[in-house]
C-alpha cells in the first residue's frame, strides 16, 4: 500500500486517554487509561495532526473538570512533543484561552473531551520533517492532575513529487497557521500557498486539507487590512472547496469539520434541505463505526448551533 | 537646653554642613535609584469595537483604588496606557485569525517599541464565536504579540457590562500574559489566577478577588531578562520555571 494511502487508512487523528491522578482527595478517584485506537499511526508529512484529548473518571466519587477545554489553548492540559531527534519540548500553543469557562462534577465511569491542534506552535509548524515523534500530556486543574501515557506516531513523506511538493508546501509556516486558524484572509502567503497546494494533485490527500482550509476561509466574512472593512462570505465557492474535501479521505476530525462547514455554508444561503441532508449523511457513515464516537457527540454538539431542528435517532 | 543645641549646630563649619548635605543627598538618591532603574516601561495601546467600551479607568475595591497603571506600576512596569481607537468595524462575534487580522491591523505604530520603551496591545471586542464563554484570548505567534477581552462573554451572567472590577481585572490579566505571566504566577485570589478558580466571581458579595500581583509576579515584571518580559519577546512560557 503506497505511504500517502496508508496514512490515510490508519490515522488522521490520534488519540490518548488522560487519566489517574496524584494529589488530594478527590484525585485518588481518578487511574490512569490509555488507549491509542491507531496503534500503527502513519501521518503524511503536512498533515494536521489532531490529538483528541479524554479525561475520564475511574474513581467512586465526582470529579469537578472544565468542560471541553482540554486543547492545550485552555492550559489545563499541557503537551510535550519528543522528537525524532530525541529533543523534547513543550508544546505551546498559538493562542491561549482564558476562562471562565464551564465547571461542572465528572460522574464516576463519565468523561469530557476534546481536540487538541498540535501542528502549530507559537514558534510554527512542528513537524516539518519525517520521522518518529510521540507526544504526552499533564492534566492540572484546581490540584487535581492526571498524567497520559506517551503517544507515539511517524511521519513519512510522500513518494509522489507532487505530493511531496504539496507537503513542502503546507509544512511553511504562514500555511500551517492558515491551517490552524481554518483560514485567515489577512495571511496572504498562506492562502496563496495552500492554494498551490490544493492546484498541483487536486485529488490528493493534501489537497484534500488545503480545500478544506481554504473552503472553511470562505464561510466567514473577512476583514481587509488595508480598507478596514468587512469583506463579505463567499459560500458558493466555499461548497465547491469543501466538497472537495469531502471527497478526500481526511481524517476523522477533519471529516467531520468538512461537514460542519458544508452544513453551515448551505444553511447561509437558504438551502436548508441540503444542509439538513448533508448532516443525515454525516450521521449514517459515522455512526456504523463505535471508535468514531467521539466524532459523533462532537457533531451533534455543533451542528445544533447551525441546526437547531436537526435530530437524528441515537445508534445504539 | 534646645536652644543651645541648635546654637552649637548652627556653629558647625560650612565645610562640615556641605558633607552633611552631600551625604543626605546620596544616600536619598542611593535609596531612590533602585526604585526608578526598577521600572520599565511600556505603552498599552487599547482599542475597542464599537460600541464596547474601553476597561474602567478606574474601581474601588477593598477601600482601594485601582487603575491599569497603579495595578502595573505596583508590578515594576510603568504603563503609559493610550486609549486609542473605539471604532473598530464591529461584528457579533469574532472568531481568532479575524482577531489576529485585527491586532496586525489596527496596532498604532505611534505606540510601536522604542529603545527605553516597550509596546503591547490589547483590544476588547464582543465575544468569542467558537467559545462564547471565554473571557479573552491571548496571541503568541512569534512572540507574545497582543490580546483580546471578550465583553459581551457568556461566561457571566450579561458579560462585562455590569462587572467594572472583572472587566479591569480580566483585562489587566490578559495584559499580564502579554507580559509573560502565567497562572502558577498568581496565588488564590490575585490577578494572575485563572477566573474560574475564584469563588465567588469578581463583583459578587463577598469575593476574594485582589487587584494586586503577587510577588513572584512582581518579581518577573521587575526583575527577570528583558526577553522573556517584553511584549513581542520570547514565547508565552518561555524563560519562566
Amino acid at each position: 500500500m503506497k505511504p500517502s494511502m496508508r496514512a490515510a487508512c490508519n490515522v488522521g487523528l490520534l488519540v490518548f486517554l488522560l487519566g489517574a491522578s496524584t494529589t488530594g482527595a478527590q484525585a485518588l478517584e481518578l487511574k490512569l487509561l490509555l488507549a491509542q485506537t491507531e496503534p500503527d499511526g502513519v501521518l503524511l508529512l503536512g498533515q494536521p495532526v489532531v490529538v483528541l484529548v479524554i479525561l475520564q473518571n475511574n474513581g467512586e466519587k465526582p470529579v469537578k473538570v472544565p468542560t471541553q477545554e482540554l486543547a492545550p489553548e485552555y492550559n489545563h492540559v499541557r503537551l510535550w512533543i519528543r522528537h525524532p531527534a530525541g529533543r523534547e519540548e513543550e508544546l505551546r500553543p498559538p493562542v491561549h484561552y482564558e476562562g471562565p469557562g464551564q465547571i461542572h462534577a465528572l460522574e464516576p465511569g463519565k468523561f469530557v473531551f476534546d481536540f487538541a491542534k498540535i501542528f502549530y506552535t507559537s514558534q510554527g509548524p512542528l513537524f516539518r520533517e519525517p520521522g518518529w515523534y510521540s507526544v504526552r500530556g499533564l492534566y492540572v486543574f484546581r490540584g487535581v492532575t492526571a498524567e497520559s501515557s506517551v503517544l507515539s506516531f511517524r511521519v513519512i513523506a510522500p513518494d509522489d513529487p507532487a505530493e511531496h511538493q504539496q507537503a513542502m508546501l503546507l509544512v511553511q509556516d504562514e500555511a500551517s497557521l492558515f491551517m490552524y486558524f481554518d483560514g485567515g484572509s489577512h495571511l496572504k502567503r498562506g492562502l496563496a500557498w495552500l492554494q498551490s497546494a490544493a492546484d498541483l494533485k487536486p485529488d490528493s490527500l493534501l489537497a484534500g486539507y488545503a480545500w478544506y482550509a481554504l473552503g472553511r476561509n470562505l464561510t466567514r466574512d473577512s476583514y481587509d487590512n488595508r480598507e478596514r472593512s468587512w469583506s463579505p462570505a463567499d459560500l458558493r465557492t466555499s461548497i465547491e472547496y469543501l466538497s472537495k474535501a469531502k471527497r478526500a479521505p481526511l481524517s476523522p476530525y477533519y471529516t467531520k469539520q468538512t461537514y460542519l462547514g458544508l452544513i453551515y455554508a448551505y444553511d447561509k444561503i437558504g438551502l436548508k434541505k441540503e444542509a439538513t441532508a448533508l448532516a443525515n449523511e454525516y450521521v449514517q457513515r459515522t455512526s456504523k463505526e463505535t471508535s468514531k464516537k467521539w466524532y459523533l457527540t462532537s457533531f451533534d454538539r455543533d451542528v445544533s448551533t447551525i441546526l437547531p431542528d436537526f435530530s437524528r435517532d441515537r445508534p445504539p | 537646653m534646645r536652644s543651645d543645641s541648635f546654637a552649637r549646630v548652627t556653629r558647625f563649619s560650612p565645610r562640615f554642613m556641605l558633607r552633611c548635605t552631600c551625604t543626605v543627598l546620596f544616600l536619598g538618591f542611593a535609596v531612590a535609584a533602585p526604585a526608578s532603574q526598577r521600572l520599565r516601561a511600556s505603552f498599552l495601546e487599547i482599542d475597542t469595537v464599537t460600541g464596547v467600551p474601553f476597561p474602567p479607568h478606574e474601581v474601588t475595591h477593598l477601600g482601594r483604588t485601582y487603575s491599569l497603571k497603579s495595578i502595573f506600576q505596583d508590578g515594576g512596569i510603568d504603563l503609559d496606557v493610550r486609549y486609542d481607537e473605539s471604532s473598530i468595524p464591529r461584528a457579533d462575534a469574532y472568531d481568532d485569525p479575524e482577531l489576529h487580522a485585527m491586532m496586525l491591523s489596527h496596532k498604532n505604530p505611534t505606540y510601536g517599541e522604542q529603545p527605553d520603551k516597550w509596546s503591547a496591545w490589547c483590544v476588547v471586542v464582543t465575544r468569542s464565536r467558537d467559545r462564547p464563554s471565554i473571557l479573552g484570548v491571548l496571541f503568541d505567534i512569534k512572540g507574545r504579540q497582543g490580546c483580546a477581552v471578550f465583553f459581551e462573554t457568556s461566561g457571566f451572567t450579561g458579560g462585562l457590562r455590569n462587572r467594572p472590577k472583572a472587566f479591569l481585572r480580566a483585562f489587566a490579566h490578559e495584559v499580564g500574559h502579554v507580559f509573560n505571566l502565567l497562572h502558577s504566577d498568581g496565588d488564590r485570589y490575585s490577578i494572575m489566577v485563572q477566573t474560574a478558580d475564584i469563588e465567588p466571581l469578581p463583583d459578587e458579595p463577598g469575593t476574594p478577588m485582589r487587584l494586586e500581583f503577587t510577588e513572584k509576579s512582581k518579581n518577573h515584571l521587575a526583575n527577570d531578562p528583558e526577553e522573556f518580559v517584553r511584549p513581542g519577546g520570547s514565547g508565552f512560557g518561555e524563560g519562566r520555571s
